[in-house]
């Protein structure tokens, strides 16, 4: 079961690595910044998948934490490109 | 399998480090560093130090992206950034550092314990069950006393540099977003209580004060950045009181500790004592973190001397509102 667990870490890791394509590509800020955020959902289910394998439940913690705080990124994102407060487009 | 793993996240961390540095867009420098933060935290998990991964969850989502975006915009300027081409004279420095670094874990024992064997035998003297916390607050508490303080320092020249005069002047919140109104009437809760859980989990398991405090700053910056006036309207003296709360108890540790005769920061074995002390430090470290992560910011549409002219008013209207 142990390697079952940690096969699927390692699945998840690959799925980033993959994402990170797009980061690199872009084209728009908007991109990177949605890629970031699906890294910060898969980074939660390896953090889980990694409690499971390691038998270390406090490793759940770390997991919660990127849950409840990934979005803080995003909300500085959408902050700084409203349209109102200067060019959106200027950020690449 | 489990060798594959760390293969992988090693191999992942030093792509993305080469990438972010050679990275054509600050923007792409910034949200491959919060994946870093991510990969980071994956790290610490796998080397069963849940204490720092948890610490990186919270810095790294909570208040690196934050501050980062910010800073981005306050320094963006047109055209491609040059990357690399002249700090190709650092590359000497960096091979003899990692030289000294690769010579000294080859030098550590692969049974090695460390410092766990002198903790252990520790852990009778103190009244808490989780080591990592009795070295912080009780074993070192003088090394976590100085942290506050550098916070604290921190804070205190971040007012110099801005001229500012109030600590509550960086507070004034950003212009109101309705998306971050929304949010914070969901996340701000959770931020509170799970911000509360790692503190009380502190006591006996990996969490604490530090790792509290930074969840809490995350809440400050949530509200900041949502436009919310609940920050600025907090009497600026409760302010200053939490930013200095847990610096101010150890130092009152320290001058008992004088008068009892004892030596210094040898504190009464009581949890309730430490606990306080705890608890206060974590008070602090979210003020603190919140004050350093949005004290920075400079009003955009404005230009310097219209903001110390407001600042001005502001701090005028403080007085009449004090009296």
């Amino acid at each position: 079961m142990q390697i079952f667990f940690l096969a699927l870490a390692c699945f998840l890791i690959l799925n980033i690595l993959a994402g990170l394509w797009r980061v690199v590509q872009g084209p728009t800020p908007a991109d990177r910044m949605v890629s970031a955020q699906l890294f910060g959902t898969t980074g939660v289910a390896i953090l889980l998948v990694l409690a499971q394998a390691l038998e270390a439940p406090y490793i759940r913690n770390a997991a919660l934490l990127f849950a409840l705080l990934m979005i803080m990124a995003v909300l500085s994102f959408v902050r700084k490109s409203t349209p109102k407060q200067g060019q959106a487009g200027n950020i690449k | 399998m489990a060798l594959f793993l760390d293969i992988l996240v090693a191999f992942s961390l030093v792509a993305i480090a080469w990438r972010i540095m050679r990275a054509p867009g600050h923007f792409q420098a910034v949200v491959l560093f919060i994946t870093f933060g991510l990969l980071l935290s994956l790290a610490w998990a796998r080397l069963n130090s849940p204490d720092i991964a948890l610490a990186e969850a919270a810095v790294g989502a909570g208040l690196a992206g934050v501050l980062l975006l910010d800073t981005l915009r306050a320094v963006a300027q047109p055209g491609k950034v040059k990357t690399g081409a002249h700090f190709s004279w650092l590359l000497l420095p960096c091979l003899l550092l990692a030289g000294l670094l690769t010579l000294s874990i080859i030098h550590i024992q692969p049974d090695s314990q460390g410092l766990a064997r002198a903790v252990e035998a520790g852990m009778q003297t103190t009244s808490l069950e989780y080591p990592v916390t009795a070295v912080l607050l009780d074993f070192r508490g003088y090394d976590t006393w100085l942290e506050l303080g550098v916070l604290l320092a921190a804070v205190l020249g971040l007012l110099c540099v801005r001229r500012k005069k109030s600590i509550r002047a960086p507070l004034l919140p950003a212009p109101a977003e309705p998306v971050g109104r929304w949010l914070i009437s969901i996340l701000l809760p959770l931020i509170l209580l799970v911000g509360g859980f790692l503190l009380w989990l502190g006591a006996f398991a990996p969490g604490g004060a530090f790792q509290a405090g930074v969840v809490w700053a995350a809440g400050g910056v949530l509200l900041w950045q949502a436009g919310h006036p609940s920050l600025g309207a907090l009497p600026v003296s409760l302010w200053r009181t939490g930013a200095v709360l847990g610096f101010a108890l150890f130092w009152l540790l320290a001058a008992t500790a004088l008068i009892r005769n004892e030596p210094m920061l040898t504190h009464p074995q009581a949890k309730a004592w430490i606990l306080a002390v705890e608890y206060a430090a974590a008070l602090s470290i979210a003020v603190c973190l919140t004050s350093l992560a949005i004290g920075g910011q400079k009003s955009e549409d404005r230009n310097q001397k219209s903001e110390v002219r407001d600042q001005r008013s502001g701090d005028r209207c403080q007085i009449t509102n004090n009296r």
